[in-house]
């Protein structure tokens, strides 16, 4: 297992650089705030010192000095130590107040000024203060201790400070906690992606069941890897069903070499060895040739190939090329082939499609069967139906037959390679279309159902033309027909003899 | 074998062969000097592409899949340069789109590895002695058969035989390569129009049903089965040469 570093896990990286805004922020506004408070907290003491001065002043000049000396004093008295004052004359020489004299300077000060008295009486104040001379001869200054501003702006400074700490200590504890819960979940999925890789196919992503993204990449990366499971048990049973199949073969080949080595023999029976020990060779390069066709289909890549095809003709064609075939074989084949549908496909893979469904349908059912190829366009698509009245397969294992190299106990002794229906159903999931086995009782029924093209959306389901113009004759034997009259030549001709097994008629359900 | 070949010395072809691999080159230059016929070998797709530029030949079997020049591009480059010498497409990729390309890219047919000599015998024999495309030609004739293009009737001995259409497409391209070898592959390709091995006898029945029509009547037979080949329409003194 591997340990993931805090700092350069992702959640970890942005709870740090959360938590640097929100510091920043944080610092901007109390910042802010502390300016506001302090100038709001000094233009108080402005106007208080102000109004003082204006009350000395009006005192000043009604009713004289000594009247403004004694108002003065008895704001000293009020006071509570936080107000100052100073009065001296043009030599420097203190005439009242609580201060020593100063180098006068006018307007507003920020100045420390020590008191009058002598030895340890003598304190020194930091004061905001305000002077004028009231005459020639009368220097006044008003002032206020700001010791007091100083203290709560220190206090203002010290919760600001506290709050900013608490701030970047909970955003990056929430962070980190965050971060590692996120990284807790992203380990178990990187833990269950590595034992999967070690070979455990089985194992899943946990989900934790709130639905939320992670859950959600959970649950998709489950399903790829039940895909991927799947695809691998495919390959698994391919791989060993090819090792059955074509070891058989191969050894019959051996058999049939080393026996005609044992004993001297003439040219001509050599000869035949040699032409059985080709046959042999022969069906299991078929084989691997099938192989890589399926192989090929699946992979999609013919799909650039596609173009319009008539499946009609198509599966005319085909029907044609067998009916003898079966004729000789003892049993029947019989067609409904709606003419002029068209699907989106590949003409070689549709005739072998429709060649490999016939030639199963053939190879597998008994003398006197009669088999039916039926084509018809239904309102959700056309449909294509090959069906017989042989001995069918058991419904547990229709899925099966599909399988590469599946073949039922009742045909190991007939010749085929059992990839057949494989490629029927790989060329089938390459036009996009669905393929399902029914009970034709009795029977086998194979449909393929494609869908809709959109140029055919013109026609309604039985064939008879809506729109003008769509492909309406075609030519048997020479002569042009329309296609619901070219339909009943066709069935007319190539139903005589043998009856409709049950159900083809119907094309699909 | 050498019989179903039919050899005449006129028919000798001078063909040349680009395969890379040696084993397979040795295997068809060995079979087709056998069967009369002058091989060039070249083992890259430079020197094959400057041989057959430089001298004439009958024919060229060509593989896909070569060093230093793929065979589709040597093709592309004659037929560019007007050389209209059949070629033979020769490939280990069986894939369906494969057939096409070459095809496309001026080849005259494609056969796939590996392949048995007497399929490329029959295919090379078929490219090679292919008539100058007569534009004109309406009515094929072999021995007393006689085929109408136009009306799409076939007379023997001047007695009417009655095909179906693809029965008639059959017997016209068994006419139209008289006197030589077609496989079945051949016919499921040019007849049929099926690009894969059926598992059923589909060549054979269609084969008796034409035979019973157009030669069980008549005293000489004029439809052969080649054993381990194919099959061949030929008239009575090349069937003087069976084994």
């Amino acid at each position: 297992m591997q340990t993931l570093r805090l700092t350069h896990a992702a959640p970890v990286r942005y709870a740090l650089a959360f938590a640097g805004l929100s510091t920043l922020a944080m610092g901007a506004l109390l910042a802010v705030i502390y300016w506001s408070v302090i100038s709001l907290l000094e233009r108080h003491l402005d106007i208080a010192i102000e109004q003082q001065q204006l009350a000395l002043r009006n005192q000043f000049s009604n009713d004289g000095r000594d009247a403004m000396l004694g108002l003065l004093n008895q704001y000293l008295g009020d006071g509570g130590g936080l107000q100052h004052y100073l009065v001296q004359d043009r030599s420097g020489q203190v005439l009242g107040g609580d201060l020593s004299s100063i180098e006068p300077s006018l307007g507003w000060l920020d100045v420390t000024i020590s008191s009058t008295g002598s030895g340890t009486d003598i304190r020194s104040y930091d004061l905001r203060a305000r002077s004028d001379y009231f005459d020639e001869d009368t220097y006044v200054l008003v002032a206020l201790d700001t010791s007091e501003l100083a203290e709560t702006s220190n206090m203002i400074l010290w919760s600001f400070g506290f709050t900013l700490a608490a701030t970047i200590a909970i955003s990056l504890a929430g962070g980190v906690a965050i971060g590692s819960a996120l990284l807790r979940r992203v380990q178990t999925a990187s833990d269950a992606a590595r034992a999967i890789m070690d070979g455990d196919l089985s194992q899943r992503i946990p989900v934790a069941g709130n639905d939320d993204e992670i859950d959600r990449l959970a649950d998709s990366l489950n399903q790829m890897l039940a895909r991927i499971e799947e695809l691998m048990e495919n390959v698994r049973h391919v791989t060993s069903d090819i090792a059955h199949d074509l070891r058989t073969p191969l050894g019959r080949l051996r058999q049939r070499l080393e026996a005609a080595r044992l004993k001297e023999r003439a040219a001509g029976e050599y000869e035949e060895v040699i032409d059985s020990a080709i046959a042999d060779t022969d069906a299991v390069l078929k084989t691997f040739d099938a192989m890589l066709r399926i192989a090929q289909i699946e992979s999609g890549g013919v799909r650039s190939r596609f173009a319009r095809v008539d499946i009609s003709d198509i599966a005319d064609n085909v029907a044609e090329i067998f009916r003898p075939v079966a004729e000789d074989d003892g049993k029947g084949l019989v067609t409904d082939i709606e003419t002029g549908i068209r699907v989106h496909g590949d003409r070689e893979l549709l005739t072998q499609l429709l060649a490999n469904l016939i030639e199963n349908a053939l190879r597998h059912t008994p003398q006197g069967t009669t088999v039916g190829v039926g084509l018809r366009m239904d309102p959700v698509g056309p449909c294509l139906v090959v069906s017989d009245d042989g001995r069918g397969i058991p419904e547990e294992e229709r899925h099966q037959v599909l399988r590469r190299f599946y073949r039922l106990d009742a045909s190991r002794t007939t010749p085929g390679s059992g990839l057949g229906l494989s490629l029927v159903a790989a060329v089938t999931k390459l036009h996009g279309a669905e393929l399902s086995m029914q009970d034709n009782a009795p029977g086998l029924r194979v449909t393929i159902r494609f869908s809709r093209d959109i140029e055919q959306s013109t026609r309604d389901p039985r064939g008879a033309t809506l729109g003008a113009g769509v492909g309406t004759t075609r030519s048997i034997g020479g002569q042009r027909l329309t296609r619901r009259e070219a339909r009943i030549r066709a069935h007319g001709r190539e139903s005589g003899g043998h009856s409709m097994p049950a159900r083809i008629e119907g094309g699909c359900d | 074998m050498s019989c179903a070949v039919m050899f005449r010395p006129e028919n000798a072809m001078k063909i040349l062969v680009i395969e890379d691999d040696v084993e397979t080159a040795a295997y068809i230059a060995n079979g087709m000097n056998e069967h009369g016929h002058a091989v060039d070998m070249a083992a890259t797709g430079r020197d094959g592409l400057f041989m057959a530029t430089a001298g004439p030949y009958d024919l060229m079997i060509v593989d896909r899949m070569l060093p230093e020049l793929d065979g589709l591009s040597i093709v592309k480059t004659i037929r560019d340069s007007g050389v209209k010498t059949p070629v033979l497409f020769l490939t280990a990729l069986g894939g369906i789109d494969d057939r096409v390309s070459g095809l496309d890219a001026g080849g005259d047919d494609y056969l796939v590895k590996p392949f048995a000599f007497s399929e490329l015998l029959a295919r090379v024999h078929a490219l090679g002695r292919r008539p100058p495309m007569a534009a004109a030609e309406t009515v094929l004739r072999t021995e007393d058969l006689e085929m109408d293009l136009l009306k799409r009737t076939v007379t023997r001995h001047g007695r009417k035989v009655d095909l179906q259409p693809r029965e008639f497409r059959l017997l016209e391209y068994l006419m139209r390569h008289a006197g030589q070898v077609v496989t079945r592959t051949m016919l499921l390709e040019h007849v049929w129009d099926f690009h894969f091995d059926p598992h059923t006898n589909v060549v054979e029945t269609h084969m008796s049903r034409l035979r019973a029509k157009m030669d069980k009547p008549f005293d000489t037979q004029l439809l052969h089965t080649v054993r381990g080949a194919g099959y061949s329409l030929h008239g009575a003194e090349e069937a003087s040469c069976k084994r």
